[in-house]
């Protein structure tokens, strides 16, 4: 469904991607790893659209489209979706003015009619349970106040509302403790299915106990390096990035 | 209110970008000679057949006026004002007394109709009282008798002329007196008409209380006066909506709101400010130069302004409150857009003059486009106002390089026992906010209103249903195409 | 009194003594001739009255170079000393090369330009009467840890001074300036002062003015400052005593990253009467400004603040802060405060606040509780309020005096 090729990305006349390549299937959990730096975050900014970031070389094809020429908003209505690492606050947005403003643009985008507001109460509460999350909480404005926790437990939510086939989280482990963590990923889990497909961005082994990656990748220096199954990320725990960017810097 | 009409209302706001209100209605007007003299002055007063005390009090209005000089501090430009070359008087030439909505003007009707204004009765069960003043001349007045059996008074400001000279002569300049500044007194000259409101000791008014203003005629000045009255132990929520023709010169809107609240009373006021602001350009659209002040006379008394301003080239308004009782209460809540080239210099003054009173300010300021916004505030404390408070955050939200905002607060405290707290922000909406918005699927314009309306909460949320709904698909018509 | 009067009522002992020539200050008096003093019409005029001022006769005395530095200050404290004598500059002293400092010949107007104001009757008087001042340069990357200091003394009744600094901190340099007004208790004194400061890029300036004035001293002090790219500017303006003090602050952050913090405190008692004026125009893009001024107020004195932050067009990446807190002790005290943001550029961050107050209650009480005499416990409260300002004096033997100076008052 995802198939990266050379894929080079700039900030500010700086390259961050320097020719990655990533081909995901339907169903499919990759987790990416990588030293601070390495490009990560630029990665999944770049999938996601953020126009900051300037592409200069390579394609990202998405259901067989090529989507470098779509917008932010149409790129989420056309199934990607992206768990922030530091979710922003929009004051006086509740979740719940927010996410229908939300769930309809999809609707429409997909020539649907939109929810009615009982319809879409009704789709909330049941995701909301899907994902421990409390109702207080979804009467608040947007991340305003949050701790790191409930932000990542809305941003779970929001996915689970929207229902995407690619879902990026991005470090969603930062900053959470086990309770929340475990939390997070049971969301993931459950919303799982053999037509949706992840990337999971983390520096941590731990997550990865939780959702159970398909592959995991190395990132360093803006290139996918290595690419190795579950017990990949095994061994990074073990024995850090150090050999990884030797094998690299000797090729 | 129902669904069905919950929508039409929506309908009303949300069907164009333009602003929708611009037309023009062919009615048969009845006009005061242009220019202003002591004579326009006799013939305004002399054709609502008034009392020889309303004379008394416009000529003096009128002299007094004649040795001002227009205001130059507040934050505005705008080319020289000619006086003389306004109508200060136009009105409708049918009378305006109706027994009836069979009676009205069948094209007026359909102006109000466009409006979205409930005139005839069946709209009326919603449950608003409404005084429409068209141009210069309260035209209908509904729910009066059911009102009426509550000693409410609510009436246009020349029946209650007629029907109650002794209030009028009462309270009339008692808030706003003509000396007040420029304006205040050429209102009090030339003033043609207004909204009266009275409630009796011991009424809680069981409807919302509305005076629709539209200014249609070229060449015309509104210059309309209310006065509202809550005797001991009484409650009154009155909204106000405004909207004008568009028109490719500049009009002149200068008001006067005068708002006595007794012992134990509330009175809440709010505004839709909807005037024609000028074209992209910044041709034509209203001067709204208005005095609104109301006096929290008696013990306990609470009064709050709420204003939505999205309209008028340039808006210059301060409602304000004396706060004279002991343990009375003011509060001011506040949403100033401009656009394109609008200007606006609004906000308040609070003055504590009662012990233990209390006000609140909060004033969200958009600028978007080439516009100037300016929150100008004073709160002072005077030595009286033993334990009192003030609270008061002033935000602005720029939106382009182009425009302005500015905050003048201003602080004076005369008593060590009262705490005076003052915040403000600038900032713009970020791309961080945008970007968020745009991954889960919503369009910039869209999150721009989201953000917006969000942003604006606070002051929404002290709105009545009806008017919050109003105001907000306002807020994103006024700001379309800010962003982008 | 109109300007041309008072002009007029100045005794001058000494007509040579101008640093203009008279050429220049017949041309001074004819533009003073057609100005006003200020009026509480005028904006930043509000609430300070200047009529009593200027009712007064005052005097210029001649040259009077006795004096005993000894007597003030402790010389080794310092980089330098310039010392005014009602006045007349009677003493340049510079232990540290890296600044050079001359005694003005002519006036230099260059500045006048850079701000539009209402104080121009005040520079145009200071010009005119001025018998005294100074050229300072801090030389390129000097980096100098002791203060320069400059002193005013007066000691003659009646007399108006106008002293007159212009300073030039050159490109790199990281120099500290302590200025301080010292007055004899008996005697009443106009000072009117007036300082052009311009920070080149890349400079670090710490500028302390320490006005501990006498009860019958009256002084208007007039800042101009310039900020060239990336240099950073600590100004301190701590008003410890003086019947009436008002300052005009201005500064204007003329290049690319230049960033100034400026911290103010007042604590007036009895009929002092303290007004600042802080004026910065972020001009540049990717400055910074912080401003923190406090007031303590007691017995019948008043204080304003009127502070404003203006933020031109091209100003993108602006950061302004400002900020103003009051306590009033009595119910007699006035304050006026005047928090103002003017903004034009829409990539800012700015934010000001306000708040006039008592001290916390609870607070007192906690304290009490703890067997803190009320006294005490109100000292403890109001010194942790002053601190916030005060502790932000890098050069501790400033610090120290600064916070001897105010116990003393308090």
């Amino acid at each position: 469904m995802l198939e990266i090729n050379n894929l080079r990305a700039n900030i500010n006349g700086k390259e961050i991607l320097k020719g990655l390549n990533l081909k995901i299937k339907e169903g499919e959990v990759h987790a990416i790893m990588g030293p601070n730096g390495s490009g990560k975050s630029t990665l999944s900014s770049v999938i996601a659209g953020r126009e900051i970031f300037e592409v200069t070389a390579g394609e990202i094809i998405f259901h067989n489209k090529n989507i470098l020429n779509l917008t932010a908003e149409e790129r989420a209505n056309e199934g990607i979706f992206l768990a922030f690492q530091y979710p922003i606050e929009i004051p006086g947005v509740s979740i719940t003015n927010f996410m229908r403003a939300a769930v309809n643009a999809k609707r429409l985008y997909n020539k649907q009619e939109a929810l009615s507001a009982s319809d879409f109460l009704k789709l909330m509460k049941e995701k909301q349970k899907l994902v421990e999350l409390t109702t207080s909480l979804v009467n608040r404005s947007v991340n305003e106040g949050f701790s790191g926790g409930e932000k990542k437990k809305n941003e779970i939510f929001q996915m689970a509302m929207l229902e995407p086939s690619l879902a990026v989280l991005d470090e969603t482990d930062s900053g959470l403790d086990i309770d929340a963590l475990r939390i997070v990923a049971n969301g993931v889990n459950k919303l799982k299915n053999p037509n949706n497909s992840y990337i999971v961005i983390t520096h941590y082994q731990r997550l990865l106990d939780f959702i159970v990656p398909d592959f995991v990748h190395v990132l360093y220096d803006g290139q996918i390096v290595k690419s190795g199954t579950k017990e990949l990320a095994l061994e990074l725990e073990e024995k850090g990035y150090d050999w990884i960017k030797d094998e690299y810097h000797n090729k | 209110m129902s669904t069905d009409e919950t929508e039409n209302i929506l309908g009303e706001v949300t069907s164009g970008g333009d602003y929708k209100y611009g037309f023009v209605s062919d009615i048969e007007m009845d006009y005061a000679i242009k220019g202003l003299t002591e004579e326009t002055v006799r013939f305004i007063s002399a054709k609502k057949k008034e009392p020889s005390f309303m004379l008394d009090f416009r000529l003096k209005a009128f002299n007094h006026w004649l040795t001002l000089k227009e205001p130059e501090w507040a934050h505005i430009t705008h080319p020289p004002i000619d006086y003389q070359n306004i109508i200060y008087y136009a009105a409708p030439k049918k009378k305006p007394q109706y027994e009836s909505i069979d009676e009205v003007d069948p094209e007026l009707l359909r102006t109000f109709d466009k409006l979205g204004i409930p005139l005839n009765e069946q709209k009326a069960l919603m449950g608003f009282a409404v005084d429409a003043v068209i141009d210069s001349v309260s035209v209908k007045t509904t729910f009066k008798d059911k009102l009426g059996e509550l000693g409410v008074i609510f009436c246009s400001f020349s029946e209650a002329l007629q029907e109650h000279p002794e209030l009028v002569k009462e309270y009339v300049g008692s808030v706003v007196p003509y000396t007040d500044n420029y304006f205040a007194a050429l209102n009090s000259a030339v003033f043609s008409d207004g909204s009266f409101c009275y409630i009796p000791k011991g009424v809680r008014c069981p409807m919302e209380l509305s005076t629709y203003f539209r200014i249609n005629a070229a060449n015309t000045g509104q210059f309309e006066r209310t006065l509202i009255i809550a005797e001991d132990n009484s409650y009154v929520s009155y909204l106000e909506g405004c909207t004008a023709s568009m028109r490719d010169e500049n009009q002149l809107h200068a008001a006067i709101v005068e708002i006595i609240v007794k012992e134990n009373s509330e009175v809440k006021y709010s505004t839709v400010q909807n005037w024609y602001p000028g074209n992209k350009d910044g041709e034509g659209g209203i001067y709204n130069f208005v005095t609104k002040r109301g006096i929290c006379k008696g013990n306990n008394s609470k009064l709050s302004w709420t204003q939505v301003e999205t309209g008028s080239a340039i808006t210059w308004k301060y409602p304000s409150i004396i706060l004279m009782g002991d343990n009375s209460n003011g509060e001011f809540y506040s949403v100033a857009v401009t656009n394109n080239y609008q200007q606006a210099d609004t906000g308040t003054k609070m003055i504590h003059i009662g012990k233990n009173t209390k006000s609140l300010i909060i004033s969200k300021g958009i600028s978007a486009g080439k516009s100037q916004n300016s929150y100008r505030g004073l709160v002072k404390i005077l030595k009286t106002a033993e334990n009192a408070r003030n609270f008061s955050q002033c935000d602005s939200l720029l939106m382009g390089d182009k425009c302005g905002a500015h905050t003048f607060p201003y602080i004076n405290v005369e008593n060590n026992s009262s705490v005076v707290e003052h915040e403000a922000t600038t900032s713009k909406i970020s791309e961080d906010q945008l970007f968020y918005c745009n991954q889960r699927g919503i369009k910039t314009e869209d999150a721009v209103g989201l953000i917006v309306n969000g942003y604006c909460k606070d002051v929404l949320n002290k709105l009545p249903m009806e008017f919050a709904v109003e105001a907000q698909k306002l807020l994103a018509i006024s700001l379309e195409g800010s962003v982008g | 009194m109109n300007v041309e009067n008072f002009i007029g009522s100045v005794k001058v002992t000494d007509n040579a003594a101008f640093i203009e020539n008279t050429e220049k200050r017949k041309a001074l008096h004819e533009s003073l001739k057609l100005k006003s003093f200020p009026k509480v019409k005028d904006e930043e005029w509000r609430f300070t009255k200047v009529d009593s001022i200027f009712d007064k006769a005052y005097m210029i005395p001649s040259i009077d170079k006795d004096f005993t530095i000894e007597k003030y200050i402790n010389a080794k404290d310092y980089a330098g000393v310039v010392c005014y004598k009602n006045g007349f500059v009677i003493k340049i002293e510079v232990t540290d090369l890296n600044f050079i400092i001359e005694p003005l010949s002519k006036i230099d107007n260059s500045f006048d330009n850079i701000f539009k104001t209402q104080e121009q009757v005040f520079v145009e008087l200071n010009n005119y009467f001025a018998v005294g001042g100074v050229n300072i340069v801090a030389k390129k990357n000097a980096i100098i840890s002791k203060p320069l200091l400059i002193l005013y003394i007066i000691d003659k009744d009646n007399v108006i001074s106008s002293p007159r600094n212009v300073i030039n901190i050159e490109g790199g340099a990281n120099v500290s300036i302590e200025e301080k007004i010292l007055c004899n208790s008996k005697i009443e004194s106009l000072t009117n002062a007036l300082s052009y400061i311009n920070i080149e890029p890349n400079a670090t300036l710490n500028y302390y003015k320490i006005q501990t004035g006498s009860d019958i001293c009256n002084l208007f002090d007039t800042t101009y400052i310039k900020q060239q790219a990336d240099c950073n500017l600590n100004i301190f303006t701590l008003s410890l005593k003086g019947r009436f003090l008002r300052n005009n602050l201005r500064i204007k952050l003329d290049g690319n990253g230049a960033n100034a913090n400026m911290y103010g405190l007042y604590i007036p008692k009895q009929n002092e009467h303290v007004d600042n004026l802080t004026y910065i125009e972020h001009a540049m893009p990717n400055c910074d400004s912080n401003e923190l001024y406090k007031g303590v107020l007691n017995d019948s004195s008043s204080a304003v603040f009127s502070g404003k932050i203006m933020v031109c067009k091209d100003a993108q990446k602006t950061k302004a802060f400002q900020n103003n807190k009051n306590i009033v002790l009595t119910n007699t005290a006035k304050i006026n405060t005047k928090p103002h943001l003017e903004i034009y550029a829409d990539d800012v961050k700015c934010s000001h606040g306000a708040t006039v107050g008592q001290l916390d209650e609870e607070a007192l009480f906690y304290l009490r509780s703890r067997g803190i005499a009320k006294d005490d416990a109100k000292q403890l409260l109001i010194n942790s309020f002053i601190d916030e300002v005060v502790n932000n004096i890098s050069y501790e033997p400033i610090k120290d005096y600064v916070k001897e100076s105010i116990s003393q008052k308090i």
